[in-house]
């Protein structure tokens, strides 16, 4: 179940209860996003309202990634065993994928907020948010 | 949940629960809120016997994770987990053959590796259709 308090702990109160959430939680502006087991995403408001869905397909999506905009948000899935990377606006619209390869590990939203990072063959690359021209980055890895 | 700066003085203790687990966190951009979820895992036993293709309730999507756990000495009983209706559920399978278990394992190949040897032991007879799954909460 998912709490909210102060920045310090305190005054937290619980604003979630049935359905289990928070196997993966972020914050998509003031709101806050939450996975649950099956790897369904919910974001509502901070106490717990106006909770609605933001993945809308039957596969399960992880590690959702708030670009620092809080326009977009970038999270990846598993579709038919492979890894799918996936970027949308900060309410699950407009879903897309900008990366048509086969991934092996998740990718994040660029500090930008206009790009998506992801590593592949050993290296960070970056790709438009909305899909592109991937190019290697030199950030070390 | 418990705070600490870089410079690792001045260990701080931000929540205070007497049970359950925390399962993650995240402070609001504006640093002025602490999102956190926690709650007790529940897990169910579920025993299947003489599994068969045709009297599986599950379905992939359910299966949480493939790696064969446990194997007893006869290797007769294999257990996994899975998700079933959204509770993570221990799975302990009588299995009668290795095709019939990779049915339960998202179609992959037979597993022969580390954990889950070829069955050692003889199908014991019993009435077609007769695949029960027993639950048992314990949480």
């Amino acid at each position: 179940m998912l709490w909210v308090g102060k920045a310090d702990g305190s005054d937290a109160k619980q604003v979630t209860s049935g359905e289990a959430v928070g196997f993966g939680l972020t914050w998509i502006a003031d709101r806050l996003a939450a996975g649950t087991p099956r790897g369904k995403w919910f974001v509502m408001n901070s106490d717990g309202s106006n909770k609605t869905s933001l993945t809308g397909d039957n596969d399960p999506h992880f590690q959702v990634s708030t670009c620092n905009d809080d326009k977009h948000i970038v999270d990846w899935n598993v579709h038919n065993g492979q890894i799918e990377l996936w970027s949308a606006a900060a309410d699950g619209a407009n879903a897309q994928k900008p990366v048509p390869a086969t991934l092996i590990g998740s990718g994040i939203c660029g500090p930008d907020s206009k790009s998506v990072l992801y590593v592949k063959d050993g290296a960070v690359w970056s790709i438009p948010i909305e899909g592109g021209t991937p190019e290697q980055t030199n950030f070390p890895f | 949940m418990w705070k600490q700066p870089l410079d690792s003085k001045g260990l701080v203790q931000i929540t205070e629960f007497s049970s359950g687990e925390m399962f993650g966190f995240a402070w609001s951009k504006d640093g002025k809120q602490l999102a956190f979820a926690r709650g007790v895992r529940t897990t169910d036993v579920v025993m299947m016997s003489n599994f068969r293709k045709t009297g599986s309730s599950l379905q992939p999507s359910e299966v949480l994770r493939t790696d064969l756990e446990l194997c007893n000495p006869n290797c007769r009983f294999l257990s996994f987990g899975i998700l079933h209706k959204d509770v993570q559920v221990t799975v302990v399978i009588e299995h009668t053959g290795v095709e019939q278990l990779s049915v339960l394992l998202h179609g992959a190949p037979p597993r022969r590796e580390r954990n889950f040897p070829a069955p050692k032991v003889n199908v014991r007879s019993a009435p077609r259709n007769s695949t029960k799954v027993c639950q048992n909460s314990a949480g």
